[in-house]
């Protein structure tokens, strides 16, 4: 038709457009508030390993080396703000994926759906797939190298206080066994795109936020209930006048009774006056010995991994639904194809 | 390349499964090169026709071919602004034109572009959100001319613009076609505003196309006749619209031949044209440029 | 003017109904839970405790935590209301009526901005005060009807607030903080945002330095020597006259509650003033 295109045509391959640039420039707040966060979080947890672990060490040094009966001076000021900065630390790194979910909802595609823009971005020379990608990809790189980051650093405070800090958390503790390994990084990824999706099915910015946020608790819920399944646990059976085998050193999955021909019981009460009166009872019943299926500090990575590997399928999973979606709201995806029916 | 902009047979589009039909069985042929108005009452199915027309939704049945491909493979070629014109409310004025020639790193036309926004004039260091409606409006036709499009889809362009604005607008979009050939279809209320500058008309209502054609040629085949109240023999033509008012009637037909001798005859104007299909939806509606006919020599 | 007012209150409901429906939700749940828990669960876990008070050995001792670990959640969820009510006055009930203009609507349909400001806080906060007013008591009744069962104290921050007014303070002021953080941005997400952070400051701090509200008690002695029971240990160490610990007994929970209470109401009180002072100037 007109000299340009033909012109155009002959020249160099076609350029892509900048979508990078412009997603950096619409979201800057978001990031700039992102990289806040991390270089804060980064700066306590360093403080958290140096200084504040070496005076709380020194603090239980003091303590333990008290005799029972003396008067025992001790510096329980850095015990009590290493635990306090410690928990704050963990509980607000456990929460950053729920940051996530909530700003991917609300303002990486709610907001955009709800004012328009979204289309204005699709007549302009970026195909929906594009836009999406380039939505999900930046962010979720950003998302993951900062709170890996974190994760790494947290690893290091907390090794950093093992076994000179007496009541460090053991590292089956709930929240320090998440934030010490990738669980953490793949619920954030999770997080992402359950809020992405959220975004594009609702098409409105802060009810996308609540559901998002919803939607991450249950995932991390779920993850919860299935971790401790994902790997193969160590079954122990102890005699009767034993106890457990390795009470309060791993991830529980099971305890109770082991009966006669294999299986096991839940623990039944037993109040005789006697540790023998209570042995006999559970004989009378069938028991054979104390059953025991835990994880002990062997399977660390081996649970880390198939949860970080549950919770990246799950995110896999919002992800193609979000471009299933997407499909549905644009019509088509691609603009590669010739005259089809 | 085709000779046809845009092209529809039995589209039809429906939100969900059981709301109602915003377009039905829509036909018609858009030749390119054309100005077209689409023209409909309130929920006719205008914006909706638009928007399929942009490839931003997908049709329920039917079909419709943009610039001789899908909408979605042609939506490089095409420019649309929406009826509420979006804009990003924190960029400025100079970033969101560099965001056109980011996203269109080909085809982008930086003097066109700069040249509607200078004649605002616009400061190009003022965010969009501190901008009025009929600044937003320049800025959004700023974008959809930057990318030099084949065919450009306006869906309501003029509502939020001063009468001189409205001019020099319509002026520029003009030339714009007149130079690169581009097509134009524009959705609007105020029909007298295009009977000048438009030769193709669309004209859409309750989610069918009553009248699609050049409106040369739609002008042509209706007549307006007038005569005594009592006289009748109107039944051989297709009537749009009769009225009788005191000892006068009124008609608007598509004659079949000739007339009587008592009737006086006058070619309608635009505006009587569309107020009478649009009073009457009951009229059957007249393409004079089906799809899915043999391309015509230019 | 009179006819507009009286609607004003309808519309706001109307316009905020989803909110209203999801506090209420969650009131209800809290509530449930905590009956549920006292009257279900610590029956059973009691029992169970009691069997075992007659053998030398009980199997059951965490049997407690199907008692203990729930009522420690409902009392986070109450203390940490206030962010949701945060999220709420800085997202949907200010930021994005003055971002999409639809507030501009309710003022040129006859009503004056103040009045618009006025009606828009109030019904909120009756339904904060109420829901914050039942979730309190349920709460103290629940936390104090089985203490065998919990090993927390009434220092530890969520009881603290949990347990008396300062909860429906903390509401309130997230109300009046959420406002004026909309009022000065005018954008929603941003509103939203910085007034939950705004507010989990003023909630830190406060928590940092609630020991030093009230005068604490300081005991010195030579020989050693226990503190009372219930006392929350705000500091201790040694100095010249021998062992010396600060503390805060039992009793000084309402004092230091309350003086909490009256400060963080002060503070709504300069933040609401501020949010009217803005709009009088941005509206006139």
């Amino acid at each position: 038709m007109s000299a340009a295109t033909a012109s155009a045509a002959v020249r160099a391959p076609a350029a892509r457009p900048r979508t990078a640039r412009w997603l950096l420039r619409l979201h800057r707040p978001a990031l700039v508030v992102w990289t806040a966060l991390v270089i804060l979080g980064a700066a306590l947890l360093l403080w958290l390993a140096g200084p504040l672990t070496d005076a709380a060490a020194e603090g239980w040094r003091q303590y333990n080396a008290c005799k029972w009966s003396e008067k025992c001076p001790y510096a329980q000021d850095a015990i009590l703000r290493y635990k306090d900065v410690y928990n704050y630390l963990t509980l607000s790194l456990a929460a950053l994926p729920f940051l996530v979910a909530a700003w991917a909802g609300a303002a990486l595609t709610g907001r955009e759906l709800e004012s328009g823009t979204a289309r204005l971005a699709w007549t302009q020379g970026i195909t929906p797939v594009r836009w999406l990608v380039t939505r999900l990809a930046l962010p979720a790189a950003a998302v993951a190298a900062g709170t890996s980051l974190l994760v790494f650093l947290h690893h290091r405070a907390w090794s950093a206080a093992d076994g000179r800090v007496d009541t460090a958390k053991n590292w089956y503790d709930f929240w320090t066994f998440h934030t010490n390994g990738p669980t953490t990084v793949a619920l954030a990824l999770a997080a992402l795109a359950a809020g992405a999706l959220t975004g594009l099915a609702l098409g409105r910015a802060l009810p996308a936020l609540a559901v998002s946020v919803v939607l991450t608790a249950g995932v991390w819920g779920l993850a919860q209930w299935l971790m401790p399944h994902l790997w193969p646990a160590v079954t122990r059976v102890t005699s009767l006048e034993h106890g457990y085998a390795a009470p309060y050193s791993g991830v529980d999955v099971a305890k109770g009774l082991a009966i006669r021909g294999g299986g096991h019981i839940p623990e039944p009460e037993c109040y005789a006056a006697t540790t023998e009166g209570c042995a006999r009872i559970f004989r009378e019943r069938g028991a054979v010995g104390w059953f025991h299926a835990y994880h002990p500090a062997s399977h660390y990575w081996p649970l880390q991994l198939t949860t970080s590997a549950f919770l990246l399928a799950l995110a896999a999973l919002f992800t193609l639904a979000a471009f299933r979606v997407l499909r549905r709201l644009s019509g088509s995806l691609r603009a590669g194809k010739g005259a089809t029916a | 390349m085709s000779d046809t902009a845009l092209g529809a047979t039995g589209l039809g589009k429906r939100f969900g499964r059981r709301g109602g039909w915003a377009l039905r069985d829509c036909g018609f042929r858009l030749p390119a090169g054309r100005v077209c108005a689409v023209v409909g009452p309130n929920g006719a199915g205008k914006s909706t026709l638009l928007a399929l027309a942009a490839g931003l939704l997908p049709p329920t049945e039917g079909r419709l071919t943009v610039l001789g491909t899908t909408p979605a493979a042609a939506r490089a070629r095409v420019g649309y602004v929406a009826q509420d014109k979006p804009l990003y409310p924190q960029l400025t004025v100079a970033e969101t034109l560099r965001m056109g020639a980011d996203l269109n790193p080909e085809r982008w036309d930086a003097e066109t572009a700069g040249r509607i926004v200078a004649a605002g004039p616009l400061d190009p260091k003022a965010r969009i959100r501190s901008l009025s409606g009929g600044q937003r409006t320049r800025v959004a036709l700023a974008l959809a001319l930057g990318k030099r499009p084949e065919l450009l889809l306006l869906d309501e362009p003029m509502a939020d613009l001063d009468p001189l604005a409205r001019h020099e607008l319509m002026g520029t979009l003009m030339a714009e076609a007149a130079q690169h050939g581009t097509t134009i279809v524009m959705s609007s209320h105020v029909v007298a505003e295009l009977e000048d500058s438009c030769d193709h008309l669309l004209l859409v209502g309750d989610g069918r196309v009553r009248l699609a054609g050049e409106i040369d040629d739609l002008l042509a085949a209706h007549l307006r006749v007038s005569g005594p109240a009592e006289k009748a023999g109107l039944d051989a033509h297709t009537v749009v619209e009769d009225r009788v008012t005191g000892r006068q009637r009124t008609a608007l037909i598509r004659p079949a031949g000739p007339l009587g001798d008592d009737w006086r005859a006058a070619e309608p104007t635009l505006e009587e044209l569309v107020l009478a299909h649009l009073r009457n939806p009951q009229a059957p509606a007249l393409t004079t440029a089906p799809a899915a006919t043999e391309e015509s020599a230019a | 003017m009179s006819a507009a007012l009286q609607g004003l209150p309808r519309t706001v409901l109307r316009l905020h109904r989803t909110a209203l429906l999801v506090w209420t939700a969650a009131v209800a749940a809290l509530t449930g839970w905590l009956l549920w828990l006292n009257e279900v669960t610590a029956g059973s876990v009691l029992a169970s405790l009691a069997r075992c008070r007659h053998a030398d050995m009980c199997r059951d001792v965490f049997a407690g935590l199907g008692y203990s670990e729930p009522t420690a959640w409902i009392g986070t969820l109450v203390c940490y209301s206030f962010l949701a009510v945060a999220a709420f006055a800085g997202g949907a009930l200010i930021g994005r009526e003055l971002e999409s203009g639809t507030a501009r609507l309710a003022w040129t349909q006859g009503v004056t901005p103040i009045r618009w400001l006025t009606a828009k806080l109030a019904l909120p906060a009756l339904a904060v005060t109420a829901g914050g007013t039942v979730l309190v008591l349920m709460y103290r009744w629940g936390w104090g009807a089985h203490r065998s069962l919990m090993g927390d104290h009434w220092s530890t921050g969520d009881v603290f607030v949990a347990r008396g007014p300062l909860t429906v303070a903390y509401g309130l002021c997230a109300l009046a903080v959420g406002t004026l953080a909309a009022l000065l941005l005018r954008r929603t997400l941003a509103a939203l945002g910085s007034a939950v952070a705004a507010m989990w400051l003023v909630n830190l701090l406060l928590t940092q330095y609630r020991a030093d509200l009230w005068p604490a008690l300081t005991r010195t002695s030579r020989k050693p020597f226990t503190l009372p029971a219930g006392a929350w240990q705000v500091r201790e160490g040694r100095n010249a006259g021998g062992d010396f610990a600060v503390y805060h007994p039992a009793s000084h929970f309402w004092p230091l509650h309350l003086v909490e209470t009256g400060v963080v109401l002060a503070l709504t009180t300069l933040v609401t003033t501020a949010a009217f002072l803005v709009l009088r100037r941005r509206a006139a």
